[in-house]
């Protein structure tokens, strides 16, 4: 306990030291930590809804609240929004690795052992995301008061704040989103604090990771002929298969791509960078240099990015087969079909959300990388390489591989969506397309939200601070 | 004339730092006595500073032996060399060993802190050893705004605070002028010999490496040659 405290002392004097960047990342990954509650409690209501415990019948204005069989669905989504957030605490705890990297040592070198400096990093994460859950948890109540209160009391409502929280499931809720993302915080510095001579060798290069890009390729046969064989089963219309059957399926396969589109990155990376560290234009050079340097990089920072464009691209299609099948079978759901569009525009809406939380855990990390790169930058600008040259290499480095791997996604997302029993409608292009070149438009936006900070960062100056 | 038996004794030792790459060490034999000071030279990349890793316990040899009283350091784990670090060893780099996120008084009394001991303690010696090292001024400075010298006596101060039985220094005045090298160079064999602190110095400087006792040079991974044993003791 002593131990416990006297390491939680020391956290806190490392904190009131650190540098900017230190505290933006603990304000960000306390932010991460808000939304996470938030959607998980959400969550939580949504599934206590018609049970004993959710004040009777539910009459709702909308029926994806009514209908037993569609709230699954619903909650579904609201935890499936906790995934972006976790992406996103996640490329915040990359913000100041590096800097993290060599506190760490220093302090192993002094004595600690890695088990007390990995203490020392998770007690932080853990306050800090705990402050942020109970932060979300406030603010939960708090909206859910305000709308209780805005929407008055008879009649069917549109928010279920008759519903009383259910506290067993909310306080679970409230502890394990710090847990999770301590978990998180600790595998990304999982090698953190192995080395205490990690600041005096400084002078020593990372190694390339060109190996492990290397893997990523070997990988990516069997992944993408696997993930080819999923696709065309599904064409060749299996999906007369039982409903339950057929939607395992197109999860699976969805899953596979994914997991296809992933390893494709990295590979794409390392080929991309090589082809492009051949070129003779400085900027192609520079960013070729640094894909091949580390081609998971890549990977991981349009992971988020990559399973947005996939299931977007899908829902879009989908979207668009269903409002046409409605158009052609007017009789069949005359009754109803507002309920589909309304469901429609609700998964749009937490579409939006993530690809919003994606978007902010790009700029997160093209922020983090310009930072982990500064001196670099600083030396390249100082033996006179032009800081336009500098802006282009980093918008290269992101375009080189999410181009086409967006391309690729936007491909799977079509595919599947083609293999959908809508009879009567055809495979919308227009909408899908348009999609995918708005999600890659926004990636680039991102990342040039960034370059203020590297003409900043980039400055011979820069080279004089440790 | 009896030879007390060593403090740290490492024979034979092996380290390379990767497949197909030279060993930095190749059969090293060294030892340090209780108390004396000695300086190791040789030329740059012979391996002195992963020699200096070695005995200190901040790195394992892939063969050979170190010997810490009883204790065989090469085999011990990664706690323990962490506890020797913070309660009978301390060490002193070129650059690079303090916090930068901690002040001058939390940076010299870390060791103390990480072993438990109660933050006003810990304070109060730090802030003693900092008086002596002469940089009691700058305790709520931290690393980033000192100067080099400065910087060093507060590594110093650090390394000394547990009144270790071994200091380790690596090259701990190549990046300081002569002037404030020397004044650092004082600072730190007057402490040790106050506090019978045996020292294990690298340097590349004639002049530093007069301090000391004895005197071992290192070429291609192996000593191999000493001087001043005889004079001492
Ligand atoms: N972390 C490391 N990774 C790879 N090689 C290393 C590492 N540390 C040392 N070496 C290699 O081991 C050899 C000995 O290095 P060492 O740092 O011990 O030399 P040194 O005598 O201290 O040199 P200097 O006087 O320049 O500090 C060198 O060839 C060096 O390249
Ligand atoms: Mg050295």
């Amino acid at each position: 306990m002593r131990g416990l405290r006297a390491d939680a002392r020391l956290a806190w004097a490392l904190l009131r030291g650190s540098p900017g960047s230190e505290r933006w990342r603990l304000t960000l990954t306390g932010l991460g930590a808000v939304l996470g509650t938030g959607f998980a409690l959400a969550a939580t209501v949504v599934a206590v809804i018609g049970t004993r415990f959710g004040g009777g019948v539910p009459r709702y204005t909308n029926d994806l609240l009514n209908e037993s069989g569609l709230r699954p669905g619903v909650i579904a989504a609201l935890l499936l929004l906790v995934l972006p957030v976790l992406a996103f605490i996640g490329q915040c705890t990359r913000i100041g690795a590096l800097q993290r990297e060599r506190r760490l040592a220093a302090l192993r070198l002094a004595g600690a052992t890695p088990r007390q400096v990995r203490r020392i990093s998770a007690l932080e994460t853990g306050a800090v995301c705990g402050l942020g859950s109970l932060a979300g948890l406030a603010g939960f109540l708090a909206l859910r008061a305000v709308l209780d209160a805005a929407q008055g009391g008879s009649g069917p409502q549109t928010w279920p704040t008759d519903v009383p929280v259910p506290w067993a499931a909310a306080v679970p809720v409230v502890l394990a989103v710090p847990a999770l993302a301590t978990l998180e915080a600790r595998f990304t510095l999982r090698r953190a604090g192995a080395d205490p001579l990690g600041v005096v060798s400084k002078g020593r290069r990372p190694r390339p990771r060109v190996g492990r890009g290397r893997l990523a390729l070997w990988a990516l046969a069997p992944l993408a002929l696997l993930a080819a064989t999923g696709l065309q089963l599904l064409n060749t219309s299996v999906l007369n298969g039982g409903m339950a059957m057929s939607a395992a399926l197109v999860i699976a396969v969805v899953v596979l791509c994914a997991v296809a589109l992933l390893f494709g990155t990295a590979g794409l990376a390392l080929v991309t960078g090589r082809l492009a560290a051949r070129s003779s234009r400085p900027a192609l050079l520079i960013a070729g240099e640094r894909l091949q340097a580390d081609p998971w990089a890549a990977a991981r920072s349009h992971a988020a990015m990559l399973l947005t464009a996939l299931i977007g691209v899908g829902f879009v299609g989908v979207r668009r087969m269903m409002i046409d099948y409605l158009d052609a079978w007017p009789e069949s759901f005359a009754i109803n079909s507002a309920f589909y569009t309304d469901g429609l525009n609700l998964t749009g809406l937490a579409l939006l959300i993530g690809l919003s939380v994606t978007i902010s855990g790009l700029v997160v990390g093209t922020v983090e990388s310009v930072i982990t790169r500064r001196r670099t930058l600083a030396a390249l600008s100082a033996t006179g390489v032009p800081r336009s040259v500098l802006s282009r290499a980093v918008l290269l480095e992101t375009f080189l591989p999410l181009a086409p791997t967006i391309a690729v996604a936007t491909a799977c997302g079509l595919t599947v969506v083609g293999s959908l029993p809508f009879e009567g409608t055809s495979l919308p292009l227009l909408e899908p397309l348009l999609t995918a070149a708005a999600l890659l438009a926004a990636a680039l936006l991102a990342t040039t939200a960034s370059l203020p900070l590297l003409r900043r960062t980039a400055h011979p100056a820069e080279l004089r601070y440790e | 004339m009896t030879t007390p038996p060593p403090l740290i004794e490492a024979r034979d030792l092996v380290k390379s730092y990767g497949a197909g790459q030279a060993p930095a060490l190749r059969g090293a034999i060294l030892h340090l006595a209780p108390g004396e000071i000695l300086a190791v030279t040789g030329p740059s990349g012979s391996g002195k500073s992963t020699l200096l890793h070695c005995l200190s316990g901040i790195v394992t040899p892939d063969s050979g032996s170190v010997r810490y009283g009883s204790e065989r350091l090469d085999q011990a784990t990664e706690t323990r060399r962490s506890e020797l670090r913070r309660t009978e060893f301390g060490v002193v780099f070129q650059f690079g060993q303090l916090v930068g996120e901690l002040t001058a008084l939390d940076n010299v009394a870390l060791p103390l802190l990480l072993a438990g001991t109660s933050r006003k303690k810990a304070h109060e010696s730090a802030g003693e050893w900092l008086e002596r090292f002469g940089v009691r001024g700058q305790a709520a400075l931290r690393p980033g705004e000192m100067s080099g010298g400065q910087g060093q006596r507060v590594a110093l101060a650090r390394a000394m605070v547990t009144r270790p039985k071994a200091l380790f220094a690596d090259e701990p005045t190549g990046a300081l002028d002569s002037l404030a090298g020397e004044q650092v160079m004082t600072a730190l064999v007057h402490a040790a010999r106050e506090s019978g602190t045996a020292v294990l110095l690298i340097t590349h400087d004639a002049q530093v490496a007069a301090y000391a006792d004895r005197e071992a040079t290192v070429r291609d991974g192996a000593v191999a040659g000493e001087t001043g044993a005889e004079v001492i003791r």
